[in-house]
Order: C-alpha cells, then sequence, then structure tokens
C-alpha cells in the first residue's frame, strides 16, 4: 500500500497542538496540551498515575475522541492517517487467553495492506516471518500469546506495528511488570524500530530509563508540565511538580539523585 | 436389527430425513458462529438474542393464520436484528453496563412474544412448539430457507474474518487502523441472529445456547488457535447433530433435548479427559 499523499516525512513525526480530551472543567483528562517530535525521535511521557498519559495515546490512535485541539501524523490529520501508528497498549487491555498464535498476532498488522475481502498471501507471510525473526520470536510463531512471557509480549506487538508499516509507535506503559531480561529485549526491540527511523512514544513509570534511552522527555499532569532533553527536563521542581511529594527526589549540589519509581518495593 | 438397518430405518420417511439434515445445518453454522461468540464472551447476548426473536415469530405465526410450518424466519430475524441494534445503541455511551442492556432488551422482547401469543386459542400448544422446536415439522421451503441462511452466514464470515479476528482481539488496533468498527460489531451480532433464527425450528429457543456455546468451548478445550477451534467445534456440532437426530428417533426424546445433552455429554467427556491428561504430565 502507498503512503498518503498528504503523508509528508519533512512535517514533525507527531504534532499535538492545544489538545484537550472530556468535558471542560469537568473529568478532564488532558488540558490544552501542546508538542512536537521530529522523525525518528524517541520521546518517554512520564507522569503520575491519573495524569492522563493513557488518554494522550488513546487520543492519538484515534480510540478516543477529544473535545478541542488538533493532532498530526507526519502532517496528516490524525483522522485519516490509518495505519501510520501503531499502538502498544497496557498488557491489562488485551485477553491473553484469546485462542491466536504470534504469528496471527503479528500478521493483524497487516490487513490493511491486504485489503478487504481477501486472505493473507505469501508476500504477507514472508513479511511476518522475517519480522518474527528480527525480534527473535521465530521460535515462538506458532504459540499462543498467552503462553510468553512480558517481554515476549511486548516483542509480538511491536512486530505488529512493525508489519503494519507504522511511522510512529505508541506504547503504553512497556516497562511495566516485567523482569531485568525482558526490559533488556524490549530496549533492544525498541533500538531496532530506531534502526528502521521510526519515532517511538512511549509511556513510563521508570525514570531511569526515561533519563538514559530517550532523546526527549515529556512530563505530564493534566497538562503538560515540562517538554525537552532529559537533563534539561528531569530536574526537581518539575518532577515534585508532577509526581507531588511521592516521588523521592533528591538534591547533590548541582546532580539530581533519583529513585526508581518502584524502588523499595518487592 | 443389524446396523445397517438401525441407521437407515430412521430416514425412510421425507420428512425424517429432512428433520435429519436440517440438524446437521444447524449443528455446523451455530458451531462457527458460535466461535466468535465464546472467544468474545458473548454467551449471555447468545442467549438474550434467542428469546429476543419470539415476538417476532410470533407475529409471523399469527400472520400465517396459526400455521408452525409456514415462514416463521422473517419476523424472527426482524425481532432479532432489531434487538441486536437497540442493545448496540443503549450501550454507546458507557452510562449503562452491556449486560444490563442486554438483560432489559431480552426481558422485555420475551414477554411481548408470550402476550402476542398468548392472543391464540392454541397458546400452550404453539408456544410448545416455539420453545422447543420440532424437526418433525420442517418443509422442504424451510430446509432451503435454512440452507440460504446458513449459506450467506457462512460467506460473510469467510470474506471478513479477519476484520472480525480484529473486532473481537483488539478494539484499539482495529481503531487505529480506521476499520468502521462500530459496523462489524453490528454485523457480527445480526449474524448471530441470523443464525438462530435459522435455527429455531429445529431446536426451539429455550435450548438454542447450547448449540451456540458448547461446540466452541468444547473446542477451545483442545486448541489453542481460533482456526483450529472453528473446524473441531464444526464437527462436534455436526456429530451432536446426528447423535441426538438418532436418540430422539429411538428413545422419542425431543431432538434438542438430545442434542443438548449430546453436545454435553461431548464437552464433559472433553474436560475430564483433558484434567486428568494435565495432571498426569505432570
Amino acid at each position: 500500500m502507498s503512503l498518503g499523499k498528504d503523508f509528508d516525512l519533512s512535517q514533525p513525526a507527531l504534532h499535538v497542538e492545544e489538545l484537550s480530551t472530556g468535558y471542560p472543567g469537568y473529568r478532564q483528562a488532558l488540558h490544552n496540551v501542546s508538542f512536537s517530535v521530529d522523525a525518528g525521535e524517541r520521546v518517554a511521557v512520564i507522569g503520575p498515575n491519573g495524569a492522563g498519559k493513557s488518554t494522550l495515546f488513546k487520543a492519538i490512535v484515534g480510540l478516543l475522541p477529544f473535545s478541542s485541539g488538533h493532532i498530526s501524523i507526519h502532517g496528516m490529520d490524525c483522522h485519516s492517517s490509518h495505519s501510520f501508528v501503531g499502538y502498544v497498549p497496557q498488557q491489562s487491555e488485551i485477553d491473553w487467553t484469546f485462542p491466536v498464535s504470534v504469528f496471527d498476532v503479528v500478521m493483524m498488522g497487516r490487513i490493511r495492506h491486504i485489503g478487504w475481502f481477501r486472505m493473507p498471501g505469501k508476500a504477507d507471510r514472508d513479511i511476518v516471518n522475517d519480522l518474527l525473526k528480527q525480534l527473535s520470536l521465530s521460535d515462538l510463531a506458532k504459540r499462543q500469546i498467552g503462553m510468553l512471557s512480558g517481554g515476549q509480549r511486548r516483542r509480538v506487538f511491536i512486530a505488529r506495528a512493525l508489519a503494519q508499516d507504522a511511522r510512529v509507535l505508541l506504547l503504553d506503559e512497556p516497562f511495566t511488570a516485567v523482569d531485568q531480561v525482558s526490559e533488556q529485549e524490549i530496549i533492544e526491540a525498541l533500538d531496532i524500530l530506531t534502526r528502521h527511523g521510526i519515532t517511538i512514544v512511549l509511556s513510563t513509570h521508570h525514570l531511569e530509563n526515561a533519563a538514559l534511552r530517550s532523546d526527549k522527555v515529556l512530563i505530564l499532569n493534566k497538562r503538560l508540565l515540562a517538554y525537552g532533553l532529559p537533563e534539561e527536563v528531569l530536574r526537581g521542581p518539575q518532577l515534585k511538580e508532577a509526581f507531588g511529594p511521592a516521588l523521592p527526589v533528591f538534591t547533590e549540589g548541582d546532580n539530581l539523585l533519583l529513585f526508581r519509581a518502584d524502588a523499595g518495593r518487592k | 436389527m443389524d446396523l445397517a438397518s438401525f441407521f437407515s430405518e430412521p430416514l425412510s420417511y421425507a420428512f425424517i430425513q429432512r428433520g435429519m439434515l436440517a440438524l446437521i445445518i444447524v449443528g455446523g453454522i451455530n458451531a462457527v458462529v458460535g466461535c466468535f461468540v465464546v472467544v468474545r464472551g458473548m454467551a449471555f447476548f447468545g442467549d438474550a438474542l434467542s428469546h429476543a426473536i419470539l415476538p417476532g415469530v410470533a407475529l409471523s405465526y399469527i400472520a400465517s393464520g396459526g400455521n408452525v410450518q409456514s415462514n416463521l424466519f422473517v419476523g424472527g430475524l426482524g425481532a432479532g436484528v432489531i434487538s441486536a441494534i437497540v442493545i448496540a445503541w443503549l450501550t454507546r455511551k458507557q452510562e449503562l453496563k452491556e449486560d444490563s442492556a442486554i438483560a432489559i432488551v431480552f426481558v422485555t422482547m420475551f414477554a411481548l412474544g408470550i402476550a402476542i401469543v398468548s392472543t391464540q386459542a392454541s397458546y400452550t400448544a404453539d408456544l410448545t412448539h416455539i420453545l422447543f422446536g420440532s424437526i418433525n415439522g420442517i418443509s422442504q421451503d424451510d430446509l432451503l430457507t435454512m440452507a440460504a441462511l446458513t449459506a450467506i452466514v457462512l460467506l460473510v464470515i469467510l470474506l471478513l474474518f479477519k476484520e472480525f479476528l480484529i473486532v473481537s482481539f483488539d478494539l484499539s488496533l482495529a481503531h487505529s487502523l480506521r476499520l468502521p468498527v462500530q459496523l462489524l460489531n453490528i454485523l457480527l451480532l445480526v449474524l448471530v441472529a441470523v443464525t438462530i433464527v435459522a435455527s429455531m425450528q429445529a431446536v426451539g429457543i429455550a435450548l438454542m445456547l447450547a448449540l451456540l456455546i458448547t461446540p466452541a468451548a468444547t473446542a477451545r478445550l483442545l486448541v489453542d488457535r481460533i482456526h483450529h477451534m472453528i473446524l473441531i467445534a464444526t464437527l462436534v456440532g455436526i456429530v451432536s447433530g446426528i447423535v441426538g437426530f438418532y436418540a430422539s428417533y429411538y428413545l422419542d426424546i425431543p431432538s434438542g433435548a438430545c442434542i443438548v445433552l449430546t453436545l454435553s455429554a461431548i464437552f464433559g467427556l472433553v474436560y475430564l479427559l483433558q484434567s486428568g491428561w494435565r495432571r498426569l504430565r505432570e
């Protein structure tokens, strides 16, 4: 499938302008959020629970209507930019008992390329098999998706976004409830996406990853509190404003000492 | 009596042959559609819809002058589709939970159906036919209608299989790919309604749910890919239709009850064997 003619790679990969969701003043999840992400960048969205991170992603994907504002993907209005945005939902939003294999889920990404009333052809199967190989999932192709580790599950959905030819990938809490090994696997998968020139926006509680693995960090709590390079944004005042006293932040001279949000548990 | 005549004897009458064919069609189509009902967790919706077709069936029945053999499909289909759309419409915003909306539409339609049937003098006999089915009363035309409805349902599922799979598994993907999610969901509900109406005469409203759910649930125990699930469910549905038919003939028990008991026996057996097998492996 060819990219739409309005699709312009010189435009920002993702442009969000004065986005508000929910009813004005009442249950407003997001208020007047504006930011822009360049093609190939990796952005971490951080903020406390209920800050509207998932809402932001769902608005971009088209899962949630928004009350005002504008979202464009490479210069195209998000309502007509189908399949350019991939979305990896939170684990809890997927029915892992559903009777589909890893191969089936990745093939779902091809649906718009296959077209209506048609079955996947050899070309589609080749693409899916190649992606499974790239993400080291070939051995698991026939496995039911519930029989996977947390890291493998994320990689299946990342492979699906690649199958879809998404130019922008949104990942909702990819590092939540995964062990260290899985975390490393997910980071490697994200590096593959970056090599493909895909723009990545992910939400995380994990400030360490946000700081180390992202080009930019966006701090969100109903409204946009800060957006920029990690070393500029991840500072005491902004973090305190976003997270309140719940976040342990210490400064030592000019250096900011962060503690992982999940530190001290276990 | 030898084995050959055991199987062939009941088939010596044309009306019984038609009954047998009807049960095979009904067993197969319910199994296929039932797989989607089961993986989407819509068992309650299936039950509700099978009862909600009653007023439409009753109206067709009265319009045709109290004749069970006549074409009840049109009324049943109308009531089924209206119910499916009203449920989808009531739940389009999240104020009303889906199961509540289903329950309200279901009981309203069923009560309306009983009210309509009760205006007839032959009330009890009529209601029994509609609730429990009567395979001996299936005419050539009825059988053709059932086959045509089944063919349409299977064709639509074949053509839109990958789209139905996505709206059933991952709504966020469906939305991000800009699939017509609402339309596909309603279409799937309409397919369930058509299946129920096609099966109504053979098994009746009261036991419909078993045909829709049990073969698919049995298959889910055995395999974990929906393609395979559909094949096995179809096999279970058709075999139960045939076994139920013979049991009904020789034991003189209503066919609907025989099929459902066969289905449940197969499910029970598979469940026990499977948990036994799992324990053995551990």
